[in-house]
């Protein structure tokens, strides 16, 4: 009996939606992400396979900067066996494919979560509150060239999550 | 939601746990673990590390033979805890030779429940409780390791502090 009514009261609460459901979390797909120190800002969008430029891609986003008028493409890709979302973020490629001139950077991207780092959910699952884009700072501070030392802003390598995309 | 993604930013930088404040392991002797056996044992650089050299450190495994050697090692410049792992170096390797026994390289990120920030370069630094090397597991499971293809299970890229050698 106590049992039952523990799953009535569950289908309840999926079937009604509480206010707690009501307050949806935000899709990875539509999130916004942001470096307080530098203005950098990665916005995430729904998977167009036309933008994709491989079968293995997982993600797309854009990468704003702070006085610069376009942004970076960016992509995150995997592949079959061990995997792991290899993020890439370049200017300008050529259509025929991407050379080292156009990547400016290329890494490994981590969701961080309450005690660790984890790998990241798909773009229609919640977005996670961080995230960790390895080595992201260096090399874009190497790899840009028109980066000036004197006066861009130089990002850190972990965004936080800032808002939620319509 | 953005005020606790900042938090968890700079967190790490600013809070000292308890356990920090209590006894504090120091990085160079902490051995860090994962649930499938792998372990990293950090140390102080030996005698004959070149300059720049932070710590030391080896991967041991249930399906790694003899233990991989590895290195933490700051540059000039815009620089990061840059890691090593190799096996089966020759002594005095030149750079051709050190290219091909080098398995991964990477940035060392220190990850706690604050948050993460880069491998703590001083000598008597505090151990982290967690570090990422990242994309660790499928770089070795791609290496040319002899037995990489026994990898079936490689390392997870997060490793959590297990014992202080002190």
């Amino acid at each position: 009996m106590k049992a039952r009514s523990g799953v009535a009261a569950i289908l309840a609460l999926a079937v009604a939606g509480t206010p707690l459901a009501a307050a949806e979390p935000c899709r990875f797909d539509h999130a916004v992400y942001g470096e307080p120190e530098s203005g950098y800002t990665l916005r995430f969008m729904p998977l167009d396979p036309a933008r994709a430029t491989s079968a293995g891609t997982l993600h797309v986003f854009e990468i704003v900067r702070p006085r610069r008028d376009k942004p970076l493409s960016g992509e995150i890709i995997g592949n079959n066996g061990v995997t792991r979302p290899h993020g890439f973020a370049s200017l300008d490629c050529p259509p025929e494919g991407a050379d080292d001139d156009c990547i400016y950077w290329d890494g490994v991207v981590y969701a961080l979560g309450d005690r660790s780092a984890a790998l990241l959910p798909r773009g229609d699952e919640p977005a996670p509150e961080v995230l960790l884009l390895s080595d992201f700072g260096r090399q874009i501070r190497y790899e840009d060239p028109d980066f000036d030392i004197g006066s861009d802003p130089l990002p850190w390598d972990v965004f936080a999550f800032k808002s939620c995309a319509p | 939601m953005r005020g606790m993604g900042m938090a968890w930013v700079i967190g790490a930088g600013l809070m000292a746990g308890p356990a920090a404040a209590e006894e504090a392991c120091r990085l160079t002797d902490a051995v860090y673990g994962q649930a499938d056996g792998y372990a990293l044992a950090f140390a102080a650089p030996g005698a004959g590390a070149i300059a720049g050299t932070s710590q030391d450190f080896t991967l041991s495994g249930p399906r790694l033979g003899a233990p991989l050697t590895g290195a933490v090692i700051w540059n000039n410049g815009f620089s990061r805890p840059n890691g090593f792992l190799t096996h089966d170096c020759p002594p005095d390797a030149d750079e051709e030779e050190l290219a091909a026994c080098t398995l991964w390289e990477g940035v060392l990120y220190a990850v706690s429940g604050g948050g993460i920030d880069l491998l703590p370069e001083a000598a008597d630094a505090p151990a982290p409780e967690q570090i990422l090397l990242p994309d660790l597991g499928r770089t070795l499971r791609y290496s040319a390791l002899p037995f990489a293809e026994a990898l079936d299970g490689p390392p997870w890229d997060v490793f959590t502090l297990e014992a202080c050698r002190k």
